[in-house]
């Protein structure tokens, strides 16, 4: 399995990003997506490939098909289908990358690229809190079986006001105080202390991460290449 | 960021305990526009309006950020962090960059009110929704530029281009930050209004 250090995967992250904003072209999309799916294959994320890999024959399918549908819809669902399309590549790099990535993994990234201590530390806190906000949401949703206003659509549709109270305050509450623990308990551990970080993580740049680079890089211009030569412009 | 902190005469400059605060709300921010644009994405026609319709329940969020970190840069942080999100899960660049872009503008105009400003605070709030709505919707726009390429090499009839160009154009996109902009209003009132009846008598806010 190919184990490529975070910071090269977050400028191939960037490289992508551009590649597939830039080529909309369904031949060349379909050959930048190939490479994609290629890359998070050798990054051991088959599962994730296959999932997306069906989800684009299924939309491109749609796109083809959108042909034979009346004018309105079609012109609606062609717009849709393209910019779902285009997204896939770049979903399809993000997912590996949440994958294969641990969270101390990209902080320690994020701290060698000399990124602003706030930015590092806001970052992180929200990395962490995902988990413990859908447990919350869980907590949430049980009491408000309890008392009798579970969460269904006749609910919704008949006391909306009163189930968006019985959500948002529970919610922001919980969140508030939560905050206040976090933050004592990160100041006991000394996350003021001005000096030098260290990491339990080293990262190291090797040469099969700059192979892979490049070979994303080549592709970036031949892609382009190949775009000017068809409609003569970039 | 101690110049600005100088500058506006917020005493002190933002410590751990606000960034893990301002994390937090984030992240409740980052839920609550992702449901909203998920649910109006049922449909094609209100998914133009997902974000002015997530503008008005992350209002609550917003103003409760501002009002517990009061500080020098509070705004642009969480902008800054929310477009860094929106990048690694590939909503695509653009919507990362109408996220930062929105948080530097509502960052000088939370300035001009020292942090405190509901006034200020709200368009500010509103100017940030109505970025993030053009860093959304642009990109499909340019994308019917691209049906036009492909169309005049496959000869697809000019009926069908009039009609795309009336439903993603130009005028579209203004309309889109126009609504956005109301309902990011809407929402800071409201939001105003919670406030008074719930946060207050906790002693949140």
């Amino acid at each position: 399995m190919l184990v490529i250090d975070t910071r090269i995967k977050l400028l191939l992250f960037i490289l992508i990003n551009f590649m597939v904003f830039g080529l909309k072209d369904f031949i060349l999309g379909s050959v930048c997506f190939f490479f994609i799916c290629i890359l998070s294959c050798l990054m051991g994320q088959k599962k994730i490939v296959l999932k997306y890999l069906i989800f684009y024959v299924v939309i491109a399918a749609i796109q083809q098909l959108c042909a034979f549908l009346p004018q309105a819809i079609e012109t609606i669902l062609s717009i849709f289908t393209l910019f779902i399309r285009v997204m896939i590549p770049v979903v399809l790099f993000a997912s590996t990358f949440i994958a294969t990535t641990k969270v101390s993994e990209l902080i320690a990234a994020m701290y060698s690229l000399k990124i602003p201590r706030s930015i590092t530390i806001t970052f992180a806190m929200v990395l962490r809190f995902f988990p413990t906000f859908s447990e919350e949401i869980h907590n949430i949703y049980d009491a408000m079986k309890l008392r009798g206003i579970a969460l269904s659509w006749k609910n919704v549709f008949t006391r909306p006001v009163l189930i968006l109270e019985a959500i948002a305050i529970p919610i922001v509450m919980r969140s508030a105080s939560i905050a206040e623990e976090l933050s004592a308990s990160a100041v006991t551990r000394g996350i003021d202390n001005p000096a030098q970080r260290t990491s339990f993580i080293q990262l190291k740049v090797h040469a099969k991460d700059w192979m892979v680079l490049c070979f994303f890089l080549v592709a970036f211009v031949v892609l382009f290449f190949c775009k000017y030569q068809i409609y003569g412009r970039i | 960021m101690s110049e600005q902190a100088k500058a506006v005469g917020v005493s002190d400059k933002m410590k751990a305990k606000d960034y893990i605060t301002l994390g937090i709300f984030t992240v409740l921010f980052f839920a609550v526009v992702m449901v909203c644009i998920f649910a109006s994405a049922a449909t094609v026609v209100t998914f133009a309006f997902g974000s002015a319709i997530a503008a008005i329940p992350g209002g609550i969020i917003y103003m409760l950020m501002r009002a517990k970190v009061p500080k020098a840069g509070s705004v642009l942080l969480s902008g800054v962090v929310i477009g860094l999100i929106e990048f690694l899960i590939g909503a695509g660049w653009a919507v990362a960059v109408g996220f930062i872009a929105g948080a530097v503008i509502a960052e000088l105009l939370a300035r001009i009110g020292h942090y405190k400003s509901f006034w200020l605070n709200t368009i500010g709030y509103s100017v940030y929704m109505m970025f993030f709505a053009l860093g959304t919707y642009l990109p499909m726009v340019i994308m019917t530029g691209y049906v036009d390429d492909m169309s005049t090499s496959n000869g697809v009839s000019a009926e069908y281009l009039t009609e795309l160009h009336s439903f993603m154009n130009g005028t579209m996109v203004v309309i889109i930050a126009v609504v956005t902009f109301v309902a990011g209003i809407v929402g800071a009132l409201i939001a105003k209004g919670v406030f008074k009846k719930h946060f207050q008598k906790a002693g949140i806010v």
